[in-house]
Order: structure tokens, then sequence, then C-alpha cells
């Protein structure tokens, strides 16, 4: 059907007008006496003007002479279909006003001085009119092409806005239509680009298969085809596959874009927390490292997600809100097709999860400090009526290089407290929870404090309050047995240091320290009674 | 006197899937009847298998030998059969990684004349109808249950509990699983009823008596009790069954 609407928009063009005429010139010249009426003036006006010397013999027609015209006229035929077209109107109107010039000058010299007769005429005719037809054509096929350019333009202007606004989809379905150039090319790779980077692996295939249906060696199209290829066939592309693949991104090899989330690049995997993988990202605008934790929604029912979604974005703004040195900041939140996402400050350093086995303690005098300025964090928190809830030693991220601390996913917790997950280990232990929290009792600063209290008890003595098997037996411990006293684990332990313990792990709320900064105070003044606490502070 | 048996099982109002599945056989003489419900968990594909594999299981090895089996080793035969609807389980999650954490709750009643044993592991629930009034027969292994029982909290404050879909026991989640089974005897008329939690969910079981007086037939009774929680938008799937002792 294309092949037939494009012969026919050939055929029926004011160019094969031109071309007929010059066929009818040539093969029947006889029908148009009137096109030699310049020869005939050529004829009469040149004897006269330069009356020729008596003894030079009268000028000859030689045979070859008309196949020479056909010739001429053939020229004539290319240059009015050929290069009159590209040239435009003006340009043609010179050069065939120069051809029309040479011609006759190039007759009446072959008359003069070499005695040939030349019958021009008919093709001098010919270039003439034929240039008049075709300045009918060309007129509007110049306002046709304008518009094309133009379209063309604003298509591809329109794609890059949609590519911009992070909608490559429809920013390829606005240059479907266009013809394509080196701009729409162009903008066709950074479509590509940009599926790669959000995962959409089989679409960016298709994408970079069509650029190179055009330009079969495009940039570093084929090699990134091939290394597209090889992702896909090993299944991490998103889709129907397992679970497991869906839940994690797919880092894939260096020729393939890295995935974005948001305007993140995803660099590597970080671990996976309760929720779903955390990521290490950067802001390429800022050049800035962020940590992501993203929310996989694979995991849920489509009908919690509403809920779940609503309060997780809830929850991270309250996050976000928080600006304290020993507290991640919350830069970002997000949301991609399959997860949501939080991005927040990069804390190096370890978790102080890490130094709570009795074999790997920090020193006491370091710990005391640490826990004081957690305690102002919470206290700074909590004036700001925010809970995080879950305290304990793997959300205290340590720095032993520079020495400082930071406490990661604010709020967060209180987004996986009500999932429908029915295996305990899914959520995580509740060693660390307060009896209130455990209780489903409204969660109140006091808690914090708890939790700080056993997080001091673990980083003191490698163990926790309490111990259970099983998540039924926890809990009922947590709810109605006493704590195993520190004192136990480590006998060296300061009294002071055990009571303040003691008193952040009270049952009672109320029996706790009142506030966190209280308990920060005596957290100070346990690390100033210490024996060495002058070198400590050092 | 004989026994009659109906159940039901829906989708609920806000699932995508259904992963309660059940399953009851009466005797030709109507003299023995054996009635299964599971809620299968672990992701909707895995909750789908998790309960069915157990339901086919716990019918294909109980249902042939529920006549002939002596009163005294109907404990000991409801227990066998749970530890193979177990291991079937465990084959089925063989080399596929999304099933890791299949599991399934299991309520069983296996009736002999007036003779019935109620064997369950999970929150699916098991009650009694007699002479106007219901009783609950089963105690669910949850967390929930267990802070309950220690006086920690009252029943009323079990839905804001964080761990409250926690389960202390279920099929394909521990590793010896144990039904907890007793034994009643029936007097005439008396009905029992076992049920997913989607049901008590949706619908408290204070209000079941009024519901269950209007009907004298006992299918009606069963689909009475559906409807009432699908019109108060049951969001877990809702699974009953009901057998007449008459």
């Amino acid at each position: 059907m294309e092949v037939l609407h494009v012969l026919l928009s050939r055929i029926f063009s004011l160019r094969l007008v031109v071309v007929a005429f010059a066929l009818a010139v040539i093969l029947a010249p006889e029908v148009m006496p009137w096109l030699g009426v310049s020869d005939r003036l050529v004829l009469e006006m040149v004897p006269r003007v330069w009356p020729l010397p008596p003894d030079v013999s009268h000028p000859v027609q030689p045979v070859w002479s008309e196949a020479a015209v056909e010739l001429v006229v053939l020229a004539g035929l290319a240059f009015l279909v050929g290069v009159v077209p590209a040239v435009g109107a003006t340009t043609g109107v010179l050069l065939t006003l120069l051809l029309a010039i040479a011609l006759l000058s190039g007759q009446v010299a072959l008359l003069r001085y070499q005695q040939i007769w030349m019958p021009l005429g008919p093709a001098l005719g010919f270039l003439a009119l034929g240039f008049c037809v075709m300045l009918f054509w060309m007129q509007p096929q110049r306002e046709i092409r304008l518009l094309r350019q133009n379209v063309q333009r604003a298509r591809i202007q329109m794609g890059e806005l949609l590519l911009q606004q992070g909608r490559p989809d429809e920013a390829l379905a606005a240059l479907a239509e266009c013809p394509c150039n080196d701009d729409s090319l162009a903008l066709q790779y950074d479509i590509a680009i940009q599926q790669e980077r959000r995962r959409q692996y089989e679409r960016a295939h298709q994408t970079f298969s069509a650029i190179l249906a055009h330009r079969s060696r495009y940039r570093d199209v084929p090699e990134r085809l091939q290394a597209l290829a090889k992702l896909t066939n090993e299944g991490g592309a998103p889709g129907p596959a397992g679970l497991e693949a869906t839940r994690t991104l797919v880092l894939p090899e260096q020729a393939v874009s890295r995935p974005i989330l948001g305007r993140y690049e995803i660099e590597r995997e970080l671990g996976r927390g309760a929720m779903g993988v955390v990521y290490l990202g950067r802001d390429p605008k800022i050049a800035r490292t962020v940590a992501i934790k993203t929310l996989s929604y694979q995991q849920y029912e489509p009908s919690e997600l509403k809920v779940l979604k609503t309060r997780f974005f809830r929850e991270a703004e309250a996050a976000g809100r928080l600006n304290h040195p020993a507290i991640v900041t919350v830069y970002d939140v997000g949301e991609e097709a399959d997860l949501a996402f939080i991005a927040m400050d990069y804390a190096p350093g370890k978790p102080l999860s890490h130094h709570g086995k009795a074999d790997r303690l920090l020193p006491l005098a370091v710990v005391l400090k640490l826990m004081a300025e957690v305690a102002d964090a919470l206290a700074y928190a909590h004036s700001q009526n925010i809970v995080h809830r879950d305290i304990k030693p793997d959300n205290l991220i340590y720095d032993a290089q520079s020495g400082q601390l930071k406490i990661t996913d604010f709020g967060i917790a209180k987004i996986t407290d009500d999932s429908r997950t029915r295996t305990g280990s899914v959520l995580g232990s509740p060693l660390y929870m307060s009896p209130e929290q455990l209780k489903g009792q409204k969660v109140t600063g006091a808690s914090d404090i708890y939790s700080l209290g056993v997080t001091l008890y673990r980083l003191v003595s490698g163990e926790t309050p309490y111990t259970g098997d099983t998540l039924a037996s926890l809990t009922y411990q947590i709810l109605n047995k006493r704590p195993r006293s520190v004192k136990t684990f480590n006998p060296d332990l300061p009294p002071g240091v055990v009571r303040l313990i003691n008193k952040a792990i009270q049952q009672e709320p109320a029996k706790r320290f009142a506030s966190a900064d209280a308990m920060a105070e005596a957290l100070r003044r346990a690390a100033a009674r210490l024996p060495n606490h002058k070198e400590a502070a050092v | 006197m004989s026994l009659i048996a109906c159940g039901l099982t829906d989708i609920g109002t806000r699932r995508s899937s259904n992963q309660d599945s059940l399953a009851w056989s009466v005797s030709r003489d109507g003299d023995h009847a054996l009635a299964v419900i599971a809620d299968g968990m672990g992701g909707y594909q895995g909750g789908e298998i998790a309960s069915r594999v157990a339901v086919d299981t716990l019918m294909d090895v109980l249902a042939p030998v529920l006549a002939s089996t002596p009163p005294e080793r109907v404990a000991e035969c409801i227990q066998t059969a749970i530890k193979l609807a177990a291991e079937h389980l465990e084959e089925a999650r063989n080399g596929r990684p999304e099933l890791d954490r299949m599991g399934t709750t299991v309520v069983l009643a296996w009736i002999q004349r007036e003779r019935a044993w109620i064997g369950h592991l999970g929150d699916s629930r098991a009650y009694l109808l007699r002479e106007g009034g219901l009783s609950q027969l089963t105690r669910d292994h949850t967390v929930a249950q267990n802070m309950v029982d220690d006086g920690s909290i009252t029943l009323d404050e079990v839905h804001r509990l964080p761990f409250r879909n926690v389960l202390t026991r279920a099929l394909g989640a521990c590793a010896e699983p144990r039904a907890t089974v007793d034994e009643l005897v029936l007097q005439a008329g008396d009905r029992l009823l076992l049920c997913s939690d989607g049901l008590t969910g949706a619908l408290p079981d204070t209000q079941w008596l009024p519901l269950l007086q209007q009907q004298p037939v006992l299918d009606d009774q069963v689909h009475g009790l559906m409807d009432a929680s699908l019109q108060n938008r049951a969001d877990d799937n809702v699974s009953v069954v009901m057998i007449q002792y008459c």
C-alpha cells in the first residue's frame, strides 16, 4: 500500500508534466512549430548584424545536430526536475536565465564563426516553458516542506518535553509519525536510555532496535542491544518472574544504564530491611550520595496498598521535618510503578549491632557518650512530636573513624507495624519493644526511652533483658517477667550505669526517665563518674 | 440419629484471591462426618497452594478411615494426617523460593455418631451451637490470645496489637506441627460450626445467634452468615462449614 501511495504521489505531480513535455519536444517537434521561434529570429538577425564575409560558405546543419538538440533537451529536463527544486525559485530563475543565455550565445557563436547551424530553438522554448511549470509546482511544495519541518520540530520538542517529565512512552508516541532525522534519532536514543533506567528493558530493546532500523550503526546502540538481550534472557527484567527477582532491582552490567528511582541513580544494594531493599544511590544534579529505602508493593495485597502508601508518605514526610546532626536527614520520597522509596542521607559506618556481642563490645565510655547523643536527638524529635518507635542497635549507625553517630529509620517502624504478615520473623524481633508498644497501646517518647535502655543493656553486656525462642514467649516475658539483671552478664559495670539501665527499662512508662533529656543528662553524669573518663572524652 | 453438613467460601470484598480452602464429607448412612477448613498465608500464591494442599491431604488420609478408626485412636490419626500434610507442603515448596513463607491454619471436625473430635492449628475456629447458646470450642494459637490469657490485655485491645496477626502455631510454619485435639459428646440438635478468621473478622460471634435463629434449615443458616459478613464488607476471605447432629 505504501509503495502504491508513493508511486501515485510521484506520478501525479507537475514534474511529470515537465517530463512529458520534454518527451514531446524530442519525439514530435513538428507538433509544436512555435517552439522554433527563437531559431527563426537568430537566422534572420545574425546575418544582418554581422554580415558574413563573401568568401565564406553558407552555414550548414550537421547530421548530428538533431541528436545534440535532443541531448540538450534531456539535460534541460534533468536541470528542471533535479536542480531547480533543490536550489529554490530565485536561484532557479537566475540559473535558467544563464543557461538560456549560454545556449543562445553558443548557437550564435557556432553560426557566426563555424558556420554550423544548431536548431536549439525547441530546447530553449522547453527550458523557458518547463521552468514556468516548475514554478507552479515549487511554490506549494515549498510550503509543504516548511510545514513538514515545522511539525517535525514541534514533535521532537514535544518528545523532549515529555521525556524531561519522565514520560518516555508518550515521548516515543509523539515521535511515531515523525520522519526520521538526526534530531529524532538522538531523541529516540535518549528515550531508550531512560527506559533502560526505569528498568523497562524490553521497551528499551524495542526502541534501540527501531533506531538500528534507520541507521545500522548509531552511537553504541548495537552494544547496548546486546547487553539488554543478555539481561532479559537472564530473567532480570521486571515482570511475572519470581517474587525475589521482582523485589530487588537488577543492577545490570556496564553497557546498560544504571536504574534510576525518581532522580537518583542506583549504584548498588546496601542491604535488606523489614520493608524492602536498601540501595546506595546518587543524585547526579548535586552529586550527593543517598541511601534509598524501598517499599516493594509486590508483597502486599492490592487492597492493602492504598492505605499502606498513604501512611508511608505521611510518615516519611513527618520524618523529613527533622533536622538534627544525629538524625539521618530524609531528602525525598517518591514512587515508581512497583515500589515507593525514601531517599535519605547516606551515613557511613556500621550499625551498632556490630558491637552487640560480648566479644566485640565498645569501651563503656564510648557507649555512654553515644547513647547520650542518641538521647539528645530523641529529645529533639519528641519535642517535634515524632516518636521513633524502633530504637535498636541496628538503627544506630556509628562511624568509628569520625566518631559520628546517626539515628536512621525515623517513622518507618510504624509503617510495617500493621503488616498482615503472620510469621513473627519477618517483622523483626520485639526484643527492643516496650511493653506498651507490644500491647498496642499509645506509643510515646517513653517507649523510645525504654528501647534506648535495652539498646544500652545490649551494648554493655552483649545480651538483652529478655530472651525467647518465639515471639509468643518473648512477648510473655517482656509483659510479665522481671528483666535479667545486666550485672549477671557484666559484673564490672558501675552501679550507676546499672541503675540507669534499670530505670530506663521499667515496665511502667511513668517510672522511667521523665524525658529523653533527663536520660541524656544521666548518661553524661554516669560517663563523668567513670574512673578514666578524661582519657575517654579525648 | 444422622449428620448433615453444609459449607461455603467467599473471596470477600477486598482480597484479590481466595486463600481459604474447605471440604466436608458425610458417610452414606449419616453416621460419620469429616469437615476441614484451612486459611492459607504467605503471599497470594503461597496461601492458595498451602490451604489446598492441607485440605486435600487431610481429606485423602482421613475420609477413608473415618468409620473404621476406633475412638481411642482418632486423636493420633488426626496428628498423623497433620504431619503428612506438613510434609506435602514441604514438597510443594521445594525449588520454589517464592513459596518460602507459605503456611496454613487448619480446623477440622471428625464425628462418629455422637462423638466428635475437633482439631486445630492457628486461628481458624470451631464453635458449638447447643440449646440456643453459642460456645467457642477452640482457643486461637495466636500471640494475641496468649496475651489475653495471661492477662496482659483484654479482648477489646486485641485489634490494636502490632503482632495481632502472628500465629504461634501453623501448618508449614513450624518444624513439628501438632494440632490441639479436643473431644466432645454431641446431643440431639447440636450444630458444629467451623470458620476461618474472615467470618469472625467481619461478623463478631456475638451477632450470630439472632441470625441463625431466623433460619430453620442448615443450608440457609450458612448462607445467612456468609451474606451478613459480606454486607459488612468482609476484607478477608470468609469460609464456614456447619454440621448438624439430629
